[in-house]
């Protein structure tokens, strides 16, 4: 396949990366090389369905929302730069997301990949309306794609239930993002949400 | 004239030893075992101080001196067929059977290195050094290298009764405890190759060892290990297997549980392989289908039945330990068993430093200081070396009164001389709803990012598991997430008793 010299990477550009998301330069390359493998189209950025074509995230419960997740962020984004079309991402996008996932060292702070960010990516699998809680319907959703189908849907309401009634503290039927950080405040979160990225 | 002997009339009372004697005794060593734990648990001042080891070590210590002193009777009741035939397959089956699998397998890697990599390296630094010093005539008689080798092999092997015992009075968080407690398992793998290895060079003799012996050494060992896990695999999907059939006879399915894995042990044992390895690995493979084959009640029964074997083990380990120390043939020598002791911290301190900084590279959460030291520390001797010491030939070794006094005395001191450490592990229980969403999230991070990670290989598994493992080896497969149902159930079932409970009470008048 290899690179479009259109596509190649920049020195600039990988510094400016670098900056952004704390990866090393080599990491950004490999990831580079991923991207690009994964853009079939040459077209610089990916769409849902390049996404969708890695088998093992099509079989993946929570592979919509995964994707999701990438184009949502996409969004947030195009807020500050409102031309960046909503069904793409671009390699720096795409990186930015990924950078959730460093491992959190002690010495480098970066804000990508802190506790907090590691978090409020796990929450926004469940937040299926992307309106900043969780829902009962939400919780049952999520327990839908995730729980094969001889299971009974009493039993996943009364699991949706009991959720609710662990983590909403206040009472309101909804989980805040406040409320869901409590509930995981025991949870090793740094080490479960991390990935050690290749050199 | 001869008289015939007087009639015998029909006696009232007859005495007859001999006939209950071997029972007898064995009940009234496990009768007095537990009394000395009840006594240490109703001083709380004591057990503060001490951990319970140390108590029964010096309890035996007491009935062997009294044993000794009185003639009652002359026997060291520790042989090594006694321990590893009877007393070291429940404890082992107890630490397989509730091991954290998920923990475990999370690190996986810096267990095998600690267990492989470790072991190795204390044994031949032990041993060398030892070795070394013995050239300069430091001791009493000459040892050859391969005879030191056995003995520092032996020596080398965290024992996985003693860390058991002692981390979970000291209860230190989980990841400290997952490092050290794997490592104990794992490692005996290597202690038995190492050992068998070593003896077997030592009957050729120094002289007559070929390239080839080296490499058959490499290939036992890979063959004690894996043939050890596989034959405990086999035996735990096949217990899975049967545990799906007993719906009409639930009370015999703690005995297929117990009967099974003591199988999976003896059988590796028949061919030398670990067996150690082979109980853990059927504990770890069958416990996730045979608590959904198994009613509760039954799964109470194995519970208990399983800690209650462990700890009379364990207690009766502790205690025989104590006893075999005192007898007539030791042979003390200062300088041998003080170098012993150094070798043996000195060595396991460095290792853990090295081996941690070489695990800190490829690991996410990396190991700080304080555990390392925790590692280190936990490096405890037991009642495995205490056991394959025993079993050296005296005629073929003749160092082994020696190797036997300075293996007591290692034992001794890495009981009784240690820290107290204590951050307890905790977890709550609706979270595990949660972790499985971040597992599939970050299988789905990974295949997005082309590598083939833990969660990758974890994904992978479940994959298989649900769709050909689970069909097979549990009666109502109910879905893709056992573990979500099951956690549902016990929280119900927690609240159920507490709302009996209540109720339970007479209402106030």
């Amino acid at each position: 396949m290899g690179n479009k010299h259109s596509l190649m990477l920049q020195d600039s550009d990988i510094k400016s990366i670098q900056a952004d998301t704390g990866f090393s330069a080599s990491q950004i390359e490999r990831l580079y090389s991923r991207f690009t493998s994964l853009d079939k189209g040459n077209s610089g950025s990916l769409s849902r369905e390049d996404f969708l074509r890695i088998p093992e995230l099509a079989i993946n419960p929570l592979g919509d929302r995964i994707v999701h997740a990438f184009f949502q962020d996409n969004t947030t984004s195009a807020r500050r730069a409102p031309h960046t079309s909503d069904c793409w991402v671009n390699f720096k996008q795409f990186v930015r997301v990924l950078a959730h996932f460093r491992p959190i060292k002690r010495n480098q702070e970066n804000k990508l990949n802190s506790r907090e960010e590691k978090l409020r990516f796990a929450f926004k699998m469940y937040d299926l309306d992307d309106d900043g809680s969780i829902t009962r319907d939400e919780v049952l959703a999520v327990l839908h794609m995730m729980v094969g189908e001889n299971i009974s849907e009493d039993q996943l309401i009364s699991i949706a239930e009991r959720t609710m009634l662990e983590a909403d503290v206040d009472n309101n039927q909804m989980i805040t993002f406040q409320e869901f950080c409590t509930i995981l405040e025991r949870t090793d979160v740094e080490q479960k949400m991390s990935i050690k990225f290749l050199k | 004239p001869t008289t015939a002997p007087p009639a015998e009339r029909f006696p009232v009372i007859v005495e007859d030893f001999e006939r209950v004697e071997t029972p007898f005794i064995i009940s009234l060593w496990i009768f007095l075992a537990c009394l000395g734990k009840i006594g240490f648990h109703m001083t709380p001042k004591l057990s503060k101080v001490f951990p319970e080891s140390c108590m029964l070590i010096v309890l035996g210590v007491i009935i062997g001196l009294l044993l000794f002193y009185t003639h009652a009777a002359s026997v060291s009741p520790l042989t090594a067929d006694v321990f590893f035939i009877y007393m070291l397959p429940p404890i082992i089956l107890d630490a397989g059977y509730f091991m954290p699998n998920r923990l475990f397998f999370d690190h996986l890697g810096t267990i095998l290195v600690f267990a492989v990599i470790g072991t190795i390296w204390n044994a031949l630094t032990i041993g060398i050094s030892l070795y070394a010093l013995n050239l300069t005539g430091l001791f009493p008689m000459e040892i050859p290298l391969l005879h030191m080798l056995l003995f520092s092999s032996l020596i080398s092997a965290v024992d996985p009764v003693a860390v058991l015992a002692v981390f979970e009075e000291i209860h230190v968080e989980e990841l400290l405890f997952i490092l050290v407690f794997g490592e104990s398992l794992l490692n005996d793998g290597i202690t038995v190759v190492l050992y068998h290895m070593f003896e077997g060079f030592s009957h050729l003799g120094q002289e007559n060892l070929i390239l080839q012996d080296y490499f058959a050494a490499i290939a036992s060992f890979l063959l004690v290990a894996l043939g050890g896990t596989a034959v405990g695999i086999v035996w735990g999907f096949l217990t899975a297997f049967v545990t799906r059939f007993t719906k009409g006879v639930r009370v015999i399915e703690p005995v297929f549980i117990f009967v099974m894995s003591y199988l999976a042990y003896l059988n590796a044992e028949i061919f030398h392989l670990s067996g150690i390895l082979s109980i853990t690995f059927c504990g770890i493979a069958m416990k996730n289908y045979t608590t959904r084959n198994i009613s509760s009640k039954s799964q109470t029964t194995v519970k208990y039945a399983m800690k209650m074997m462990a700890q009379c083990s364990e207690t009766i380990i502790f205690m025989f330990l104590g006893v075999s120390t005192v007898h007539d043939d030791h042979a003390w020598d200062t300088a041998f068993v003080g170098l012993t002791i150094l070798f043996c911290s000195v060595y396991r301190v460095i290792g853990t430093l090295i081996l941690c900084e070489l695990c800190n590279i490829f690991r996410i959460q990396k190991i700080d200081f304080v555990q390392k030291f925790v590692i280190s520390y936990g490096g405890i001797r037991g009642a495995v070396a205490f056991a394959l010491v025993l079993t050296i030939d005296k005629e073929a070794i003749p160092a082994q009164p020696m190797f036997v006094t300075a293996t007591i005395a290692v034992v001794y001191f890495t009981v009784f001389v240690q820290v107290r450490v204590a951050t307890s592990p905790c977890l709550c229980r609706c979270v595990l709803l949660r972790h499985r969403t971040i597992d599939y999230l970050m299988a789905g991070i990974e295949d997005i990012m082309g590598m083939a990670g833990n969660y990758y290989v974890r994904d992978k598994f479940k994959r298989f598991n649900t769709k050909y493992l689970e069909p097979c080896l549990v009666r109502e497969a109910e879905s893709s997430e056992p573990k979500l149902l099951e956690t549902l159930k016990n929280i119900k079932m927690e609240e159920a008793m507490q709302y009996m409970k209540n109720q339970g009470h007479p209402p106030e008048q």
